[in-house]
Parts: structure tokens; sequence; C-alpha cells
């Protein structure tokens, strides 16, 4: 009975089959159309999508996955020609090669009232060997023009059957209708997440296939060689999905979006368990427990951390009468930096190499360095355990998948204290993190498989502390002794600035960026110790710097400090704002009057905030005998601006530039 | 004992060689601006038939800091009929020893598809490495042979900015005895060895200090040294060719890669007829037929063996409708002549340098198509790539340099349009009010031409946020703007763009006390100062002028009068001039007029500072207020 209530709540819900859109079948209406009914901005359309999804056995190869995908594209002007090709990425990993097949196309114009078409021919199908892991499929279309409608239709057959692709619902275009199918035989037991901020239909049947299987097997016992085809029905039921959304608004990118990929409307399957007949049901990641437990059972990450014999000397050594475990750590830390170079590649797993011979070249990925990093932690008997994290270009994974990390770095619990180590990059530093590990969550695995959910956000506030002197000369220009600290994510990201070129090139940059100031005596403290904040000190002079009206001084008294532009500039905003990491600007800035001026007037003092205490803004400025000092302090308590307050964001900044432009008066005494 | 002699030799050789590549042994001089030092860079090419040339570098590059990693540049590109024999890469220490060697299997093999292009065939190899140390130095040699000699290798002494040359060594031996042709180019201060030797000539330099990129200077190929080569006999993608002028590679052109690719069926003649019917103006037919092609075919590159240099054929261009530079300029092409409209296809080096094709080195050059259509007393121009570029309409992309005009009777070099100071015209009108509470709102009127056209008319189409992002980026030194109606129109006859915006901005003005400060030019300040360069040592080179006229009408605040006038300020150099002047129009109504001259020149390089001061002035006044004080009444 138990079976039968299964079955009877699987067909709960039946698809209602929609208007039916055929390849190569256009309405006149499609073709005639000069805009877009809701955007009629939109350079081009997407009229309808269509993929279908099912499975294929045969005996030689076994599953494979055949994707058959059909777009019908408008191109409403000259700007949406680009969508006139498409481009389809093709996976070519060792041995496990993506095909495409089928590639079938139309261009539909006008003509004299008429719908006319032209045929796609091959000279518009291109392949390319992109590296060895990619391939990629060119399709362009013929005779296209402002107007056309293009119908392009292609399959992939793909070895992959654990993987099915993301499906995208939503694209810098508008997407009027869109539609999936999927046929999932019962072996293959998928789990179904969506995102993005539209509505999406689902709904679920089953469906009985029986597939013939051809096979080869030898014949009667104790024949030499000999063989005969045979033939064999599989019986077993499919889950079928279906998928659909309608008018989907085009996605456009922002400024400070981490990744406009984390909105994008979108569905995602992800392989949750087999149910081969007589083989174990087989459970694979459901959640981030799950997924976290596998990743670790992986050679290439668990079987990794755990080695030890290779660097255990060293490690002996280089904490050999150390007492403290701060010190052991900060120790090993500094030399896993400074012996190890990324070589730029990301991934939860290290690569063929292993951390032995990374360790030995003194190369190797994030998982090799910051794996070696957590094992010498606990070489050592710290408490040390790797944490899994997805880069900011990675995206935020929204639901439990093997791929949702692309990242590890270690975490050192330290009293009751998590500190993160990234060894990554030779300016970082315990809690620092480089930009593309901020993002999200990150996960923590301890040894038995256990995992828990990381903050990976800084919880102190990165400061850029300027001090400046500044002495007005007749001719206009200022001088002035200028010294800036930087701490946190700020002196990192300041050190590996530092360290790129030659500091020549470093300080013309320096002097480009605020305006042609000219910088003498520069000394920067604290360049090689990112234990303590990075201090620059300079002597400046800048020309032109304030200005002489009717006998009267008009300064700006943050004068290139000033900030200038709004840097959000659009009227509305549809995701957040994201800085990556608090932050607060802290300028204390003193002004000599000269002789023979004295303080005519000068701007209000103000305070700003933001809602929800995100973030302030303060200005405070007195004058005091023959010297003006001004404090202006703006902090970011929250990277991360809900788009909901992006009017009050703009207005903050309106008033931070409207306080900033207001001038300082100076008279003849 | 003849063996164990060699082998002495051989040890001694390669102790030798690992000081070589130490760190230390650089000569200081060559540390100064760099971000790496070529140790050695020597190639060795022997054309062995028309159809065969072997290479054999070998390039060492000690790389100093980050910066200097792009400078290591161990790679080869190779097309489908080239045999790359040998590729590695060795790695040392900063002490000269051997740290790492890679071999051929292990760099990365990858499809070299520039931006733009959808397919080619064009493949690179490169080297993957992370540097685990700087300095570090890596001893890249690479041993290829290719049938395409007619691109016969250009050698380079000095490769790019901040990077020095210890070694530079250039063999060119022809041993087939097809004549061969070369030209030094830039030599001037440096001294570059010279030695002909049978068959081939060789080339030797030591020494060349790094150079510091300066703002506003010549092109880094037009003053560094640099050798051309070519054969007056050679061979590409299966094709031969013969020439020694500009005359016979225009003819090589026209015969082989054009000939016989401009047919069209005469369903397509016949619509080309129909379309030009009734016209007997070559230009208004030019202007029909052109304007049809921009409105039927769009730009896909696709690059395979010979059709790298040669169109795909006008009929094939007519059924998809799309092609790259070649396939579209000789469709064009094929369209003229079928309304009787002589063109002819040209062969240019686009790009905003002005880079000419040399008069006195004809050899295969240029990087871009377009088509000259010759009427009666001068050249029209047509860029059959873009759907929007008007008929004649070169802008920075094409203009004024030399190119090669393919023609039956062979090749001509002929030179495109130079853009006059003048020519490049912007002309702002506006007309504002300003309000008590600081806010002022109007109309913008910018009328733009020439080159400044070129920067305006591909935003016809803009969509209204990126109409804000542009504005609010244009005016940036006005807050707070806001948008009202925003009008473009693109006049392609005139090749004139005129832009039409209402703006309004909250306290535009700022306030001192109780006066109102007003920035009189709201609309066009050029506020940008080219960058200090220190120790100048190239001469300023302003490529193209331009002119800007401006007339502000401005209605003061109610009860406000201008407590000073500026003062009319002009100023007159050799680079331009800049005027500006307030006047009162009627009470309480002004009239800013401004005019900024830049003319295009080289000028030597102690001008620099002045032009410097000229624009730095410019830039003051742009940016200067007026007082305004309340009228005691």
């Amino acid at each position: 009975m138990r079976l039968g209530l299964f079955l009877l709540f699987l067909f709960v819900q039946q698809v209602a089959s929609s208007n039916q859109i055929k390849f190569g079948k256009v309405s006149k209406e499609e073709v005639a159309s000069v805009q877009h009914e809701n955007f009629p901005e939109a350079n081009a359309a997407i009229l309808y999508k269509n993929e279908w999804v099912r499975y294929e056995y045969q005996y030689q190869i076994g599953w494979s996955v055949i994707r058959e995908v059909h777009y019908r594209i408008k191109i409403y002007n000259k700007e949406g020609f680009d969508w006139a090709t498409l481009q389809v990425p093709l996976y070519a990993a060792s041995g496990n090669k993506e095909e495409i097949s089928g590639v079938k196309g139309f261009t539909f114009n006008m003509e004299n009232g008429k719908v006319v078409s032209q045929k796609l021919r091959n000279d518009g199908v291109f392949e390319e060997e992109v590296n060895k892991y990619r391939n990629k499929a060119s399709i362009t279309m013929p005779e296209v023009k402002e107007g056309s409608v293009l119908d392009i239709e292609y399959k992939i057959i793909s070895p992959l059957y654990w993987h099915i692709d993301e499906f995208k619902l939503q694209y810098d275009i508008p997407v009027d209708q869109a539609q999936v199918r999927l046929e999932i035989p019962e072996y293959f037991i998928f789990k179904q997440y969506s995102k993005g901020f539209h509505n999406i239909d689902f709904s679920q049947t089953r469906e009985n296939r029986s597939i013939n299987v051809s096979y080869r097997s030898s014949d009667e016992m104790g024949r030499l060689g000999s063989t005969s085809r045979k033939n064999g029905t599989l019986e077993f039921f499919e889950n079928i999905y279906n998928i659909e959304a309608s008018n989907l608004p085009p996605l456009l990118d922002e400024k400070y979006t981490s990744n406009i990929d984390n909105f994008r409307v979108a569905v995602n399957f992800e392989l949750a368990s087999t149910r081969f007949p007589n083989q174990p049901f087989k459970n694979y990641s459901l959640t981030w427990e799950d997924v976290a437990k596998s990743i670790y059972e992986y050679d290439d990450f668990g079987g990794e951390l755990n080695k030890q014999n290779y660097f255990d000397d060293d490690i002996d050594q280089l904490i050999s009468g150390l007492t403290s475990n701060e010190e052991k750590a900060m120790a090993i830390f500094h030399y896993v930096k400074s012996k190890m170079n990324w070589d730029g590649y990301t991934g939860v797993g290290c690569s063929d190499q292993g951390v032995r011979r990374a360790y030995k070249e003194g190369t190797g990925n994030v998982a090799e360095i910051n794996l070696m990093l957590t094992s010498m932690f606990k070489y050592a008997g710290l408490n040390a355990n790797p944490i899994l994290v997805s880069t900011r270009s990675h995206g935020i994974p929204l639901f439990p998948t093997s791929d949702g990390f692309n990242y590890v770095v270690a975490g050192l619990q330290i009293q009751n204290d998590l500190v993160l180590f990234d060894a990554t990059e030779k300016n970082a530093f315990p809690d620092v993190l480089p930009m593309r590990a901020l993002n999200w969550f990150g996960r923590l695995i301890r040894e038995d498989g256990s995992s828990s959910q990381v903050n990976l956000m800084p919880k102190t506030k990165s400061l850029d502390a300027i001090m400046m002197s500044v002495e007005l000369n007749e001719d206009g220009s200022i001088n002035g002794r200028y010294r800036q600290q930087y701490t946190a994510n700020n002196a990192f990201v300041f050190r590996n600035n530092y360290d790129k070129g030659s500091e020549d090139s470093f300080l013309d940059a320096l002097e480009k960026r605020h305006g042609d100031l000219e910088i003498s005596e520069y000394e920067v403290i604290n360049a090689e110790d990112p234990a303590k904040p990075v201090v620059q000190s300079f002597n400046y002079s800048k020309e032109a710097a304030f200005e002489e009206v009717a006998g009267k001084l008009y300064l700006s008294p943050l004068f290139h400090l000033t900030t200038r532009e709004n840097p959000f500039k659009t009227e509305k905003r549809a995701f957040p704002v994201d800085y990556g990491y608090p932050w607060e600007d802290k300028y204390i800035i003193n002004i000599n009057v000269p002789e023979g001026y004295v303080v005519e007037s000068i701007p209000e003092p103000i305070a700003v905030a933001l809602p929800d205490n995100m973030g302030q803004f303060k200005y405070n400025i007195s004058a005091n005998n023959n010297v003006i000092s001004a404090r202006i302090e703006t902090a970011f308590n929250n990277p991360v601006i809900p788009a909901h307050y992006y009017g009050d964001l703009k207005e903050f900044y309106r008033h931070i530039i409207e306080k900033e432009s207001q001038k300082i008066v100076l008279t003849k005494s | 004992m003849r063996l164990s002699f060699s082998i002495l030799l051989f040890l001694w050789a390669s102790i030798t060689f690992s000081q070589e590549y130490s760190f230390d042994s650089i000569p200081k001089k060559l540390l100064d601006n760099a971000d790496a030092v070529v140790r050695l860079d020597k190639m060795d090419v022997v054309v062995t038939a028309r159809d065969q040339m072997k290479i054999n570098a070998k390039r060492v590059v000690t790389v100093l800091n980050e910066n200097g990693d792009r400078l290591v540049e161990a790679y080869t590109y190779y097309e489908k009929k080239d045999k790359v024999a040998e590729l590695e890469a060795v790695v040392y220490n900063s002490k000269g020893q051997e740290i790492k060697k890679i071999k051929k299997r292990d760099f990365l093999d990858q499809s070299a598809i520039g931006g733009g292009t959808l397919y080619s065939d064009s493949r690179v190899l490169i080297l993957n490495y992370t540097p685990t140390q700087y300095p570090y130095t890596i001893e890249f040699t690479k041993e290829y042979v290719t049938p395409n000699t007619a691109f016969a290798p250009n050698w380079s002494f000095l490769d790019n900015y901040r990077v020095s040359t210890e070694n530079s060594e250039f063999s060119f031996v022809v041993e087939c005895g097809i004549p061969f042709r070369h030209q030094e180019e830039n030599f001037g201060p440096y001294n570059i060895d010279v030695t002909e030797i049978t068959n081939g000539i060789v080339y030797k330099a030591k020494h060349l200090v790094a150079l510091e990129r300066e703002p506003l200077s010549p092109s880094f190929q037009d003053f560094t040294p640099i050798v051309k080569v070519a054969l007056d006999k050679f061979h590409l993608e299966g094709v031969d060719g013969e020439a020694t002028t500009w005359k016979e590679l225009g003819s090589w052109i026209n015969n082989e890669l054009l000939s016989g690719r401009d047919k069209l069926d005469e369903a397509t003649i016949a619509r080309a007829k129909q379309l030009v019917a009734g016209l007997t103006d070559p230009l208004e037919k030019t202007r029909k037929i052109y304007n049809y092609v921009q409105e039927n075919t769009r730009y896909i590159s696709v690059q395979l063996g010979i059709g790298g240099w040669m169109p795909i054929s006008a009929s094939d261009v007519d059924r998809v409708k799309y092609g790259d530079c070649k396939g579209l300029t000789n469709y064009t092409k094929a369209l003229l002549d079928a309304v009787g409209v002589d063109s002819y296809y040209t062969v240019v080096n686009a790009g905003s340098q002005q880079v000419n094709l040399d008069p006195n080195f004809p050899s295969m050059q240029g990087n871009h198509v377009f088509l000259n259509v010759p009427l009666e007393g001068s050249d029209i121009w047509l860029e059959c790539t873009s759907q929007t570029t008007p008929v004649n309409h070169l802008g920075t992309f094409t203009d004024n340099r030399n190119v090669l005009k393919v023609t039956p009777q062979g090749g001509e070099l002929v030179r495109t349009k130079k853009y006059r100071d003048e020519d490049n015209y912007q002309f702002t009108a506006a007309e504002f009010k300003v309000g008590i509470d600081k806010k002022i709102s109007g109309k913008v009127k910018i009328v733009s031409k020439g080159t400044q056209y070129d920067n305006k008319y591909w935003r016809a189409n803009n969509t209204r946020s990126e109409q804000e992002e542009f504005y609010k980026g244009y005016w940036n030194y006005v807050q707070n703007i806001s948008l009202g109606n925003v009008d473009f129109h693109n006049d392609v006859d005139n090749i004139e763009f005129v832009e039409e915006v209402e703006f309004s901005a909250e306290n535009y003005l700022s306030s001192a006390g109780d006066k109102l400060l007003l920035a009189p030019n709201l609309s066009n300040r050029n506020l940008g100062v080219p960058d200090r360069s220190r120790n100048r040592k190239l001469p300023l080179l302003i490529r193209r002028g331009y002119l800007d006229e401006d007339e502000f009408i401005i209605h003061l605040p109610d009860g406000y009068l201008p407590e000073t006038w500026m003062l009319p300020v002009k100023e007159e150099t050799k680079f331009g001039s800049y005027a500006i002047s307030i006047e009162s129009k009627e009470p309480g109504v002004i009239l800013y007029k401004r005019r900024l001259l830049i003319k295009s020149g080289q000028y030597p390089k102690e001008d620099y500072k002045l032009y410097r001061d000229f624009r730095k002035k410019v830039a003051r006044y742009d940016n200067a207020k007026i007082v305004l004080t309340r009228k005691e009444s």
C-alpha cells in the first residue's frame, strides 16, 4: 500500500499543456512587430525558449543526457544583432565530451508584407576547441536585419548523466515564454531549486517507459570468442517535470553588485540519489551538511588534508621553542604565505599534483595551499578546520549542491573566536580575506564530517584615516604633510598595489589619482608587516587648489579629497549595493589661515545617517585663532545595502557631496 | 681526443650560461624604469623555399616585479599549416640557477580568437607559469616552420615601455635565392650593428634602456628601432605572390584574392538597379547602395586559412547577409558595380594612431579594408562594417593616413582625409534660470561634427538609463542633476549629431555667507589637464585638434547682481586659444561666451609643460565662479 500512496502523491499535479510553439512556424505578428510590448527599449527579445532533457541508454556507453534546445529570438534593432549569434559552451573534460548535433535554424523577415524565411546552412555553424577542458559551438544566422525572427534548434548529447546544467530563464533581454521539460528515469533522483524574483510554474508527473537494449553476450559456455547480439527490454518509469515561466523582464547589471547571476531567474536540478536495480540506494548531497561531508570524503580534499609527512620536519623546526598557540599559528601562516604561490586556480579539490608536490614546487591552487595550511595548524596541535567558500564570481549558491563551493580557506578556533586564514595572498592577514572570498557564508567541516555555517563578513571596519595639514600659498597652491593609515582589508588592498611594481610607478599613480599632487619625502611604515596598520606619509604640494575672487579666498576644506561625484546615478535600482566589507574614512584636516586673512565664514557642521544604522556621515569644522580644523567621517557599518534603501543611499551621497563642496571664505583682515 | 674536448667546451659553456642569467649580472642602467629586462632576444629566420620559412628563436627575460610578468611573452601563435617543432621554457632564480623546466606538452594550447571574431583557426601555445619569487628569469626557445612567407617577421629591438633590452639579435637568411628587401627605422641614437652576409643580413644590438610611457607622445613604433623585411616572391595560405612595389602588391591582391569574387546573381543585380532607379548622380547612387548594405548586413568575422586574406564571395555575403570587413567591402563594391559606380577595395591600418602604410616599403601591411569611391574631384569613403557610420565619415578610425587602393591596374597609395582642427567642432547653446534656492534649470543643445561626431553618434539609440549615466558623467561637476526630455538627432547627410537635453540641478550654486557663487560654465567644462611628465623625453603630439564654441544665456535669481564680472579672458598659445566673456544681455540676464581651440601638431618636448600650463588655465577658468550679491534696494 505504501507504493500506491506514493504514486497518488506524484500524480496530483497534471501538466496543462499550453499552446504549442512549433519550430519553423512563426506568426506574421511576430515578424511584423517593431517594438517589445512591455519593454519598448529592448534591442531583442527571446519570444520563446524551450529545453527538453531526456535520458538515453546504450549498452556500450551507458546513460547519456540529451538536451534539445529551441530558441525563438526577435531582433528589434541593430544593437540587438549580437543575439543573432548563439554561443554554446561544451564541456570536454577528461574523455567526457559533450557533443552538439542537429543544429537547425531559420531567419524570418517581412518582405512586401509577406513572411519569408532563410535557412541556416553549415557555413553558419562553427565548432572550436577553446582549451583542454572546453569546446564551443557558435551559430550565426543568415539574413538578419531589424525585425528578423530567428528560430534556432540544437541538441547536446552529454555523457555526464549525473549533471544537468542550470536552466536559465532570464537574460539581459526580455523573455516572453520559457518552457523546460525533463524526463528522468526512476534511477536518478534529482532535487529542484529555483532562484530569482519571478513566478515559475512547476509540475511533476510520472510516465512509464520501456527501451530496447541490444547487447552482446557470449554464446554457450565454453566456446571461444564467439558472441552474438541479443535484445532485451528495460521497463521503468520516468519522472516528468514541466517548468514554465512567462514575461520575464530583462536582467540588467548594476554597478556595485557582487554577481548579477545571483539574481537571475533560473532552475537547477541537483542529483540527490541514485536507485539502480540490484544496487543499493545511493545518496548524494541533499543538505549543505551532506555536501560538506561528501567533499570531505573526496581524496583530493580530505585525503590531501590528512597528509602530514611531507612537511612535518619543517614544521617541527619552525615551531620549536614557540609556546603560545597564537605564535605557532602566525609562524605557520607566515611560512605558508611566503613559501607558497597561488597559481590563480580555484576549486575545492587539489589538482593532480596534490599538496606534496605543490609544497615541493612552491606553487599550488587554492585547495592545495589552504588545506596544507590547515593541516599544518592541526599538526601543531591547533584547533583548525577547512572552510568551504563560494567566490564572488562563482555567485551565491542558494541550495545545497556539490558545485556550490569553489574555494577553501582555513578556520582556526582561538578561544571563542573563529579566525579565518587565506594563504594564497602574500599580504593576507588573519581575518582579512581577499575580496573574491568575501561572499555569503562559508561552511566549516570538522574531522568527523560534521559541518557548520560560518559568517565570512569581516566584523571590524576597514579604516582609511588621513591627517593632512594645509598651508595656503599666494599663488593659489597648497602644500603640507599628509599621513594616511589603512587597516584590515584597506591595508590589504594598499599593500597589493604597493608591491606590484616599482615605487616610482606607484607614486606616479598616486599623484595622478589625486589630480596632480606633487609628492616628496615619501615613506611607508609597516609595508612588510601585515600585523600592523600600514601607514604612508609624504609632503605634498598642489597647484590651483583654491580660488581667489575679489580679494577673498574660497576653499573647500577637503581640497583634493573632496567627493565630487555621486557614484549612484540611476534613478532606480533592483539589486543591493555591495561594498564587500564594512569601512570607515576618517579625515582630519588642519588648515593654517595665512597671515593677513581672517575667517569670514565656514560651513555648518552636519551629521547624516542611513536607516538601520547602516552608515553615517559626520562633518565637523571649527576655526580657532588662525587654524581651521575639519573632521570628516564616512562609515558603512554594513557593506550590503538592500535595494529598497537605494533612495536613502543616493540621498546620503547627495548630502556628502553638497557638504563637501561648501567653501570656507577667508577675507583680508 | 676531439670528443673530450667538445665535452669540456660544452661544460664550460653551460657554466657561463647560468651566470649569464643571474640578476646581478644585469647592467645597472638597464634596471631604471624597468619592470623586466630582456636578457636576450634572438631570432634566426631562414627562408628555404618560397613556401617554407624556418624560425629559431630564443628569448630570455628577467622579470623584476609583478608588472613585468606580462613581458615574458613565452608563447607562439600558429596556423593550421605551421609546424611547431620545439617549445621549451626554463625558469631560473635570481642567482641564475635553473629551478624548473617546462616542456612543449605542458604549454597551454588555446584558441587564439581575438575580440570581435566569431571563428578562426589561429591558435596559440602559451606558457602557464606561476612565479615563485622575484626577480626570476625565463628562457624560452621555440622553433617552427611556416609556409606563409608573405609575413616575414619584423624585428623590434625594444618590446615596450618599461622593459629594457640587454642583447637583441636578428638574422634573416634566404637560401632559395629569392631577393628580399629590408628597411631599418629609428636606428638614430641607437648603436645597432648591421652585417650583410651572403643571402642575408644580421642585426645585433646591446643595452637599450627602458623607456617610460609619456602622455601625448608619438606611438612607440615611431621612435623605437625596428627592422622590416619582405620577400619579393612569397607564399600565403596556398597562394603564391610576387611584389616589390605597392602597384605590384595591389595587382597581386586584385588578381589572386579579389578577382572573380564580386559576381552577383541576376536577381540581386536587378534589385540594386531598382534601388537607384531614376538616380543619375553617382553620389546619390552610392548613398542608396550603402544604405542598403547598412540596413541588410551585419559584421561577423570568420577567418579560415586564406579566408583571412581573401573576402568571402559577394554572392555568399548576399545569401547570408553578413561578413567581415573584406567580405562586406567586396559585396558593397559588387553592388556599386551593378549600378555603374566604380569603387575600390582599400587596405588600411585602422585605429586612432594613424599608422601609415609605408610608401618606401611595400609589404603585407594593414589590418582592415574599406571602400573608396572616386567621385568627380574627390574621394568618398565607405566603412562597410558599420550599420551606422555615415557616407564618407572616416572618424579617428581611418582618417589622415596612407592606404592602399586596389585597382585592376594595380595598387595605389593614397591619403585619406585629414580633419582640420575646426572640422572637429562642437557648439553648445544653453539657456538657464537660476533660482534663489540655488537651483538651476534649463535646456542645452549640443551640435557635434568631425571627430567629435565620432564620440556621439553611436549613442543615438541609448536607453533612458544609459542617457542618465552618460550625462551625469559628462556633467560630473554638476551635482544632483535631474534630466528632463532628451532628444537626439543624427543627421547622417551632413554628418552632424544634435543633442537637446533639459536638465535641472538642485544646489548648483554654493553659498558663502549671504553671497551666492555661480559657475557660469554649466555645460562644457574642459577640466582634463594632461598628466605631469617629469624629465620629458618625447615630443608633445596633439594628434587631432578641435574647436568648441559655447553660448549660455543665464537668468539670474531675482534680487541678485553679480558682485564681480569675470574679466574677459583671452589666451593665445601655439597649441590653441581660449576666450571667455560675460556680458549683460538685459537686466537680470547674462550671456556667457566661450571658445576653445586646440591645434593639432607636434611640438618639441620642452613645450609639454607650456601646453599643460595652458590646459590648467582652461580648467581653472572653466571652473571659475562669479559672486552674486543681494541687490540693495
